[in-house]
Order: C-alpha cells, then structure tokens, then sequence
C-alpha cells in the first residue's frame, strides 16, 4: 500500500510527494519539478525494489533469505545470491571499521568469540561458528536501501528528499527554493523546538537513539542487551549505508573509542544530541 | 538558590531568594529560636546549623530527653521548657515551631504578638478555624510567615511546574498522589504516661491523620498544576483495617478533589504496604510528569509530520526546516515512553521517613526563612499556598471520617 500526490498548488514548483509502509516503517520521497507521470512511474519502481529488499532481509519472515540463513547456517554454509554475500560482506568491513561496535551479529546468544559468521568469496556462502547466532540488518538494510533509491532517483531527476522513517535521509540536490534541505531532528515533545537542524545536499543524515516511543531496540555487542539511554547521535556523510552504519556505532561507543571510529570514515561527521527537557537539545560535535 | 530563581516570574515567593536579595542579606544573622526539639525540629536543627545566616539562639520544648538531645547539637543555645520564655528572649528573632499540630495555631499567634517573625511546621493548624485565625494574625503583625511545605523551594518540583505552565504536557486532566508506608507510625514509649505525648499523630485530639501529615504536602501539587485553580469539594473515605492498637487516625485513607473545571485530584495513603511507596503524578493530554522521579512522559510518541510537512511548504513556496528526522519511528510503536529527565541529580525518595529527606527542599526552604527573618521580606502568596494545602488536608480529612462531600470555601485568604 503505498500513497501519491502530485501537487500543483505553487505553479512555480510542482511537487509530488509519495509514501509507503515497507522496512517496519514510513518511507517517503518528496520530488519537485518533475512531470506526474514521470513521478509516479519512478516511485512505483521504488517501491518495488524497497518491497523485495523488505522481502529479503526482513528476519522475521518466514521464508526470507535472511530467515533461510539464520536457520541453517550453523549446520552448513548457505549459499546467498550476490546483494546479500555484498551485504554481508560490507557488514564484516564495518564490523571491523568499528572496532566492533555494529554488528549485525550482536544478538548472538554467546558471547564468546568476537567474530561469529564465515564468508566464503568463492562460493558466496555464509556459515556461522556455533549456535545461537542470528543475523539482524536492522542496522544496515534500510541504509543500503536508501542508497539504492538514491541512485534510482539520480537517473531521473535532479532533486528529492528520501527519509525512510526518519532515521536514514537523503537529500538530491537541493531545496526547489534554492538552498539546500533543511532537515530538523525531532524533540519527542515539542514539534517547534526540534533537536538540531543540518542543512542536507546530495548527502545523507542518519540519527540513532531509542524509538519515538522511548523504547530501546539497539543491542549492545558486547553484552547483548538492548541500550536504552536519553542522547541520540546524528551522522552525516555522502552515503547514506554509511551514515546508517556510523550513527548506531557512534550511539554504542564508549567516548574512547569514538575518534578512532569517526578517523575511519573520511569525509564524515558525527553529533550527539541530548535532548533539553524545555526543548532543543545539548549538541555534541564528536 | 540560583537555579530556583530562574522561576521566578512563575513562583513568587522565589522572589524573595534571588542573588539581590541575598546580597541584602550579607553580613546579617538570623537569630533563631527553635520551639519543639522532637526529630522533625532536630532535622531542621541540624540543617538551620550548617546556615551561614542562622544562629541558633534559644530552644525549647517540655519534653526534656528531646532538649537534651538538640542542647548536644547546639551547646551555645538557651535552653526553655516553656514556650512563653523564649518568646520574651529578646536575642530572638524568629522562631521555628515544630510542635504538634494542635499547638501550631497558639504558638504562632503568641510569636507574633511578642514581635517574632515564625516558620512554622505544616500543617498549619487543627481546625479550619485555628488557621483563618492563624491568617488572621499573619496578615495584623507585619511579620515574616514561611510553612514547612518544602516542595515549593525543591528545584524539582520548580522545574515540573514550570513545564506544566509552559504547556509541556498539554491541558492538566488529572492529579494523582498517594504515599504508602508499611509501619505503624508509632515512636517508642518508655513510660507509658506519654503515650499521647509521644505518639500525639495517633490520636484525633492532637493529629489530623494521614491527611494533615502526608497528603499535605501532595494536596499542593494539585494547586500548583492547575495554576491556582482551587478545587470545589473533597469526598473521601478511610478506616482503621490493620493497626488496631486503640489509635484514633486511619491507617488508610481515600480522598477525591474535584476542580470547577471537573478534574480530580486524587491522594490515597496506605500504612501496611509500602511497595509503590510515594507518587505525585501530573496527568497530561499530552504527557505525564512524574514528580517525585523527576521525569516527564509523553503521553502518545508525537507522530512526525514527516516529509508532507515540507511539501506543505513547498505548496506555499515556504523555504523551512521540517522536523521529522530522528531515531526510527516505528509503524505500530506501543505508548511505552520511557521519559526524560527534567533535573539532573534528582534524589528520589520512598517517603518512609517521618522526619524528613536530603535533598527534599527543605535546606532551601530553611535559608529562604533565614533571608526573610533577615531582610524582614516576606517571600510571596507561600502563606496562602501554604494556608490552601491546609484546608484541603483538613477538608479532606473531614470528608474521609464522614465519608462524605465537603464543599470547599474560596474566600478564606484573602
């Protein structure tokens, strides 16, 4: 189910905005200055693509890539079809770039090991090393996906704003008024005194924190329980896989290993954000 | 005293401790008399000692094991076993009045007539009548009154009222309190002669229950977060179910306040179980605040706006930030906010102290008393705030052993 709307209310600028629940939340696209069928054919083929991704990588679906993986691979390596071993491959990088702080296999039951799944390049198969472990891409689906519509958008248009749930957004181009996207983080009380605002063009804002509801859901590596604490960290940076990435090792990282992290994404920028209880927030450059 | 005098434009008896103010004070001392030495005056004792304004000039109480113990903590003081004398002290110039409720009234009429300025202990008075004349004799004598109701200097409390003023929580559409205990109330007695004495809170003649002694202290709450508004009549009800050892009070009571807006109020107190301890809870449409933790909840996530908000804008030709980004709103998120903290440092209390609790105002509230004896400034509407929590803890103590309605008057204090 998804929504469109072309809107021709200010002449100068026709915009058409679209919207649709995939990924366990909203994803929306704003594209102004484009032709309605034009709009309409490229979100449709959007959400086509972000409908298989949800598919593939959601592991609570029965049937799903992912799900086949978790079930499997601690008796035999399983085979994965390209964009996953990628993935895979690409969370391994991270894991390391991080000093181990994402990691997609953080649920694991043990705690033993620091490294938990083989990936085997010349057969694209993935095996883990005991039981107990599951793969989550929670932290890195939705910001391959968004990467992926990027590119999808930049092939058609010349401008777009792509949040997907507010936590991965993506600015093309820039603001049809002409300057770039003002994008504000959101105070969980008040709606006009928001935490922050970065100024978004052709890059990406990644913010990670507990949920709007208050509850925590990112999980800690190195103890397996889920972190619940009141600062948020915003990152920012060309792609948005990264700043995805970024912001949830940056969220779980202790201060001191912070600036090594941050020194290993060149050309990226990391906030915390600690929300005021009057509104606003404590900003932090990390 | 800085931090609480940042609301002062909302709380006026703030006012009277600003940094200008205590500059008026500098260099003065606060000659202070300290009548009834039970453990609630040897708290305030104790803090009153550790006051750069305050000297501790004279004490008293009849009771002599209870002198004995503040005269060990202030050697330097006068000793009294009779009120009246240390009120013809002239060294003294205020006193603090810890006694039992039924004596608050008396004592503080006979200060202001011998020319003392007086703190006195809440509540206030026994019986409605006792505090309009306790009002009364205020409002004649041109002396300093301050209330033992220290949550109105906790910076806490402050800062919650302050939010709620602000809208923070949306419209205010309830108040609830309650203060659980599991103890008898009762202090030790070694000769039973003093029983009454002693354990004056057990019986009627002397105490007003669990209404004068605990829900005083939350009944303000309900008069700070409807921003004045004052509550049109208590219903309630209580009985003794546990403690039947021939006291007089209820060991659990119920009380309802209805607002003329038709919010309630609520206080219910309970001795015999202590497991959800104390909680004053201001009920928002839009969120909850929960004093004694010091932490607001949002009622519901506040859904984001989300791109469409931009294209609103876009729509008007508006060039404008759009607040939607944030950690993942999720599509079938539960109302399970976990809040966020308003004061750092925040002590949160069980309320099974009889005497008192660090960090609960009451240190703020004793210097506040030290600045007004000094500067002969009387700190703004604390006596009326401090007069209304009375008559409510009354008016709703009456109603819980009627188990009735009680209207409330409206034009006690003015």
């Amino acid at each position: 189910m998804s929504e469109f709307i072309y809107s021709t209310r200010n002449p100068q600028v026709p915009v058409a905005y679209s919207r649709c629940n995939a990924m366990h939340t909203q994803c929306e696209i704003l594209l102004p200055n484009m032709a309605e069928g034009d709009a309409r054919a490229l979100v449709n083929d959007i959400w086509a693509m972000v409908a298989a991704a949800d598919a593939a990588y959601n592991r609570f679906r029965n049937g799903s890539p992912l799900s086949v993986i978790n079930r499997n691979a601690a008796r035999e390596a399983v085979e994965v079809d390209d964009e996953m071993f990628l993935l895979l491959e690409l969370s391994e990088t991270f894991r390391k770039s991080t000093l181990g702080w994402f990691d997609i296999t953080a649920n694991a039951a043990s705690r033993l090991s620091d490294r938990h799944l083989e990936l085997d390049a010349a057969r694209h198969t993935v095996r883990f090393f005991s039981d107990g472990i599951s793969l989550d891409m929670g932290g890195i689906a939705k910001g391959f996906v968004l990467e992926k519509t990027v590119k999808m958008v930049s092939g058609a248009t010349s401008a777009a704003l792509i949040s997907f749930g507010g936590s991965s957004t993506a600015a093309v181009g820039s603001h049809p008024m002409g300057a770039p996207w003002p994008v504000s983080v959101a105070h969980p009380f008040y709606a006009d005194r928001p935490l922050n605002t970065f100024n978004l063009e052709n890059n990406s804002l990644s913010v990670s924190g507990k949920d709007p509801s208050g509850r925590g859901h990112i999980i800690d590596p190195t103890t397996g329980n889920i972190v619940s604490k009141e600062a948020m960290v915003a990152a920012c940076g060309a792609s948005p896989l990264v700043t995805e990435v970024l912001s949830t090792a940056m969220w779980l990282a202790p201060e001191s290993d912070r600036a090594e992290i941050l020194a290993a994404f060149t050309g990226y920028q990391a906030w915390e954000l600690l929300p005021l209880a009057t509104g606003g927030a404590k900003v932090n450059r990390l | 005293m800085g931090a609480l005098a940042a609301g002062a434009m909302l709380f006026p008896w703030l006012t009277a401790c600003t940094p200008e103010k205590q500059k008026d004070a500098a260099g003065g001392k606060a000659r202070l008399g300290i009548i009834g030495t039970g453990s609630r005056g040897r708290f305030h004792l104790a803090n009153l000692l550790e006051d750069d304004l305050v000297q501790v000039v004279a004490i008293c109480d009849d009771y002599r094991p209870h002198l004995d113990e503040a005269a060990a903590m202030c050697p330097g003081a006068r000793l009294y076993s009779d009120y009246h004398a240390l009120l013809e002290d002239s060294e003294v110039d205020g006193v603090v009045i810890c006694t039992p409720l039924s004596m608050h009234s008396q004592m503080t009429i006979d200060s202001f007539a011998a020319g003392k300025h007086v703190f006195c202990e809440k509540a206030l008075a026994w019986s409605v009548q006792q505090l309009t004349d306790m009002y009364s004799a205020w409002k004649a004598s041109g002396k300093v009154l301050m209330v033992g109701q220290q949550r109105l200097y906790d910076p806490k409390y402050v800062k919650a009222m302050e939010l709620v003023a602000g809208g923070a929580i949306g419209q205010v559409v309830g108040i609830r309190n309650y203060w659980y205990r599991n103890n008898d109330w009762r202090r030790p007695v070694d000769d039973p002669s003093q029983e009454r004495r002693i354990n004056w809170r057990l019986y009627q003649q002397y105490s007003r229950g669990l209404m004068a002694e605990l829900a005083c202290h939350q009944l303000q709450n309900g008069s700070w977060a409807m921003g004045g508004l004052r509550p049109d009549y208590v219903s309630g009800t209580g009985s003794i179910m546990f403690y039947k050892d021939g006291r007089e009070v209820f060991d659990n009571v119920a009380a309802i306040y209805q607002y003329p807006n038709g919010v309630h109020m609520t206080f219910d107190s309970i001795i015999a179980n202590k497991h959800f301890a104390m909680g004053e809870q201001i009920l928002g449409s839009e969120g909850t605040i929960d004093l004694v933790r010091g932490v607001m909840y949002s009622e519901q996530p506040r859904r984001r706006a989300g791109l469409r908000q931009m294209l609103e804008q876009i729509e008007q030709g508006i060039l404008s930030n759009a607040a939607f980004a944030g950690s993942s709103w999720v599509t079938e998120a539960p109302g399970t906010d976990k809040g966020i903290r308003f004061v750092d440092n925040v002590s949160v209390v069980d309320g099974a102290s009889s005497v008192g609790f660090s960090g609960d105002g009451s240190v703020e509230l004793m210097h506040a008393y030290a600045l007004a004896v000094i500067t002969g400034v009387q700190p703004a509407e604390i006596v009326e705030e401090a007069c209304w929590s009375t008559l409510l803890a009354l008016l709703g103590d009456e109603a819980t052993r009627t188990a009735s309605r009680i209207d409330i008057p409206k034009d006690l204090f003015e």
